[in-house]
């Protein structure tokens, strides 16, 4: 493991690689920052642009805005009480209340060091799970990655979305849009093409990714109004070693509730930040002031565990080529683009690409917390760049990033339309996060569940029972569906509220 | 008396919720018969058509569950309102279009429709120029530069930096 950590570090420490995870995380700062833009917006258009660079360039921009723009929500949360990315809804609660109370650069320095601290500990989280992880996948067969992708899109449809019908709706027409096209695995019949070449080759997943989130991201901000707001200053922003030493306890907990939440596939850290500030609520016996009114520990909560959730979502992308959440699917995209494969057997044949992850994910902090705390002057105007001339900017940058997949307008064409359903998907509470899931995770389901069938001549339940991986895998997912069953949610809280009353009593 | 409840009914339905939930009900059965006819190579299991016609399935369950939701909140509603709280009980939503949005996609349709004939830079430049001044940006220089300027920065960026193919 010393060889390969030495190995990656000397690929990485080179001044090109070192300049685009600068560049890369100041851009996602920016992004992160912006309320309408997103970093899975930016993601998406980056994989297209950074297609034809090598796999080692592509990742160091890629994960450098994803470090910042997950931090950088937290800017004009802080200062504006507009998050500038979902992960920091939460920051939202008692950040700008210290914002009111002339304390913005106190906030944003804590905001700074924690969400480094949480980089950091989910960064070491990866590196020291993924390896173990790995080496257990090794023994998933079809079976396994048939039922794991169903896993993925379950708990997606169950945590991403206000309704599981719909949550589950969106999933199904990710896969049915990831069908279109040849038939992968015998290659002579095309799947809802109709005869046109151009759907032969299907529906390109990044024209997809950048018309989902981006070009309907950009429809729902048009209807909104120009945005002109009076940016506090943010000064004495440099974090105090006594702040960090009163909040440590906490951010080890907000920590690895971020990395386990990551973990999970589909759901980001805009949960992970509200499951740890509301532990935050619930186990802090004395805050520094009343939750809600400018406790530091509301800020200190949701922006560990958002920046904790970035390696977590990294564990099953890379260990098992499930993305833990949108972002991570895109740096999977950005693997498949390159010709190589996230799984089990990444730790196999491209163990060199793993590390250099873990090693850019660790400089991407350290420039997150130099930028973040010298450069948060630059950010407050940033912040205040009128919609109206953002979003148009935004998708220019949309269609040029569909056009350079292939060079072909028929995936700028695929964006439009995509990006003109992911917004009628948003305004109906759908859930645009599973239907991307869907579309991901629709081939290796498709090609792993004929190929188990083959495998069992059509008995694939048998077989299923006969495995043991396989068995716990499909009682999770009978158990998630069944649990979201309202007969059998009544039940189950008609038992707990029972069972509560006699332990009080 | 059930037709005028039928049309209570109808009324008190969510219309945009329950379009979609008969859109996908159509459409998982028009998936289904297509995925039906695709060649199955001997066996059911190895054709390609059996995950979108399992898929085709579920959406068609789906869409009836989500179909029954929307009269069982119709059902609710006039329960309510039957309550005699003398209000008519409706759940209010904004209309699903409204002009800026359709504006701003018959803009973006036209910029794609031109983008192969004029190069890039000409596209973009009108077409940034057109929505900006749409959506009241800013002042005719203000528009005007940032419709010139953005479009050239971007070329120059992705065509000599990034090295992308450019419209």
């Amino acid at each position: 493991m010393s060889d390969l950590l030495i190995q990656a570090i000397s690929q990485v420490f080179v001044f090109k690689v070192i300049m685009l995870i600068g560049i890369g995380t100041v851009s996602g700062i920016l992004v992160g920052a912006i309320p309408g833009l997103t970093v899975t917006m930016a993601t998406a258009i980056l994989v297209s642009f950074t297609y034809g660079w090598s796999l080692l360039e592509a990742l160091a921009l890629i994960m450098g805005v994803f470090v910042g723009g997950v931090y950088g929500g937290c800017q004009s949360a802080i200062l504006v009480n507009i998050p500038g990315a979902p992960a920091a809804i939460s920051t939202a609660f008692d950040g700008f209340p210290l914002s009111q109370r002339g304390e913005a650069g106190r906030a944003i320095g804590i905001a700074t060091s924690q969400s480094f601290l949480g980089g950091l500990i989910g960064t070491g989280v990866l590196a020291i799970l993924a390896p173990p992880i790995s080496h257990f996948a090794l023994r998933f067969g079809s079976f396994e990655y048939f039922l794991l992708g169903i896993f993925g899109l379950t708990t997606i449809s169950r945590l991403a979305s206000k309704s599981l019908i719909k949550g589950l709706l969106s999933a199904c027409f990710g896969i049915f849009i990831a069908m279109i096209g040849v038939d992968p695995v015998y290659g002579v019949c095309g799947r809802f093409t109709y005869g046109n070449t151009q759907l032969m080759g299907g529906v390109h997943f990044v024209a997809a990714l950048i018309g989902l989130f981006g070009l309907s991201e950009v429809l729902a901000q048009i209807k909104l109004a120009q945005f002109k707001a009076i940016i506090p200053k943010a000064v004495g922003v440099m974090p105090k070693w006594s702040d960090m030493k009163r909040y440590f306890s906490l951010t080890i907990r907000s920590s690895f509730i971020g990395v386990f939440i990551g973990a999970l596939p589909g759901v980001g850290g805009d949960i992970a930040s509200l499951v740890a500030y509301d532990n935050a609520k619930r186990t802090v016996k004395n805050p520094s002031r009343p939750f809600g009114e400018g406790a530091y520990e509301g800020v200190v909560a949701p922006e560990t565990a958002n920046n904790a959730c970035v390696g977590g979502a990294l564990i099953p992308a890379l260990t098992l080529g499930i993305p833990g959440d949108a972002v991570s699917a895109l740096v999977l995209a950005s693997f498949f683009l390159h010709g190589l494969r996230p799984g089990p057997l990444m730790m196999v044949h491209n163990p060199d690409s793993f590390w250099a992850i873990i090693i850019m994910s660790i400089i991407a902090n350290v420039f997150m917390l130099i930028f973040g705390l010298s450069l948060s002057k630059v950010f407050s105007y940033v912040v205040a760049i009128p919609k109206n001339i953002l979003m148009p900017i935004i998708v220019v940058l949309c269609v040029i990033g569909s056009y350079a997949i292939e060079g072909n307008i028929f995936h700028v064409w695929a964006m439009v339309l995509l990006g003109l359903i992911g917004w009628i998907m948003r305004r109906f509470d759908y859930s645009v996060g599973a239907m991307v899931l869907g579309i991901i995770l629709g081939p290796i389901i498709d090609q792993n569940l004929r190929r188990s069938l083959v495998l069992s001549e059509g008995n694939i339940i048998a077989a299923i029972v006969g495995r043991p991986i396989s068995l716990v895998l499909f009682v999770i997912i009978i158990v998630l569906i069944i649990s979201e069953i309202p007969i059998v949610k009544l039940f189950w809280y008609k038992i707990f509220s029972g069972l509560s009353k006699k332990t009080h009593s | 008396m059930e037709k005028r409840l039928f049309a209570v009914i109808i009324k008190k339905l969510n219309k945009n919720e329950t379009i979609i939930g008969l859109f996908v009900f159509i459409i998982s059965i028009y998936i289904y018969i297509e995925s039906i006819h695709l060649p199955d190579f001997g066996k059911s299991y190895e054709s390609p058509g059996l995950l979108p016609a399992f898929i085709a399935v579920c959406m068609f369950v789906l869409s009836i569950f989500l179909i029954a939701e929307e009269i069982k909140k119709a059902l609710n509603l006039i329960k309510e309102e039957n309550k005699g709280s003398g209000e008519d009980a409706t759940i209010n939503r904004e209309p699903l279009w409204d002009q800026r949005i359709i504006m701003a996609i018959v803009i973006i349709i036209i910029y794609i429709i031109i983008l192969p004939n004029i190069s890039f830079l000409g596209a973009s430049i009108l077409f940034l120029f057109a929505i900006m001044s749409y959506l009241k940006a800013g002042n005719f220089f203000l528009i005007s530069m940032i419709s010139l300027l953005i479009p050239i920065g971007i070329q120059y960026l992705f065509a000599n930096v990034f090295q992308q193919l450019i419209p």
